[in-house]
């Protein structure tokens, strides 16, 4: 007889399961379509950025925030390394959007010492993405 | 777990076999809970320093992605397989991991790199 998991588990277990299936679909369509615009002999990149990135040595596939992957979304036409990092920004948010539901799925059972617990390392996490991007 | 982690930060390995090693043996859990319980945190404290990574530019897309698709599928399996398996298997198959993490670090150390 298999056990059946409490909703808790089911719950963070959905969320990390279907989290991953998700950002990897994204990550995977975006470098196949970037792949078969280059491959058309288009420019699969946006002009300036490359320029830029050129002149300061960095990657031009590289994207570094949130705000530089949404310019390079409504952009006409979209870049496609712009899903596949939208994909791989999801992926590195997957594990903290778990622990958010395991904090609310603690809270509501009334367990303080876990809910405070998932709530401190939840705070850590968001600081950490705080700094990472003021740095 | 504190010294798990602080063992990581020093000698640039993934604190996971630690993590493991640790439940295993001094809290005595049962080797699936240790593995699992890893796994978890592994998302998390690389969840903390992949944020850091990402924004200095380090994490490129035409790579990760392949990487990333690999870990996923292979880790979707070890899932799968490491239910069907008996603790002590689990356990067993966790031993070359660790003789090869141990010798890579004394090798790293001795000036020698291990593929």
């Amino acid at each position: 007889v298999t056990a059946v998991p409490p909703p808790l588990e089911r719950a963070i277990s959905r969320v990390l399961f279907w989290g991953g299936v998700a950002s990897i679909a994204l990550a995977v369509i975006g470098l196949v379509l970037h792949f078969a615009i280059a491959g058309r002999g288009h420019a699969a990149l946006e002009l300036a950025r490359l320029q830029h990135r050129e002149a300061t040595g960095v990657s031009p596939f590289v994207f570094r925030s949130v705000g530089e992957i949404a310019d390079a979304l409504v952009r006409t036409p979209p870049e496609p390394l712009a899903l596949t990092a939208t994909g791989l920004l999801l992926l590195l948010v997957t594990p903290v959007a778990g622990l958010a539901v395991a904090a609310l799925g603690f809270a509501r059972s009334g367990d303080g010492d876990y809910t405070a617990i998932a709530a401190l390392v939840l705070a850590l996490l968001v600081v950490s993405f705080f700094l990472a991007g003021a740095a | 777990m504190f010294a798990a982690g602080l063992l990581s930060g020093l000698l640039g390995i993934g604190s996971g076999a630690f993590k493991v090693l640790a439940m295993d043996t001094f809290m005595r859990l049962p080797m699936k809970v240790s593995t699992a319980t890893s796994n978890f945190m592994i998302g998390l404290t690389a969840a903390a320093t992949a944020g850091v990574f990402f924004a200095r530019g380090d994490i490129e897309p035409l790579l990760a992605t392949p990487v990333a698709l690999g870990v996923l599928v292979g880790a979707s399996l070890g899932t799968i397989w490491m239910a069907r398996l008996r603790n002590r298997t689990v356990r067993a198959a966790f031993l070359p991991v660790l003789v090869y993490l141990s010798a890579s670090m004394i090798l790293r150390g001795l000036g020698v790199r291990l593929p």
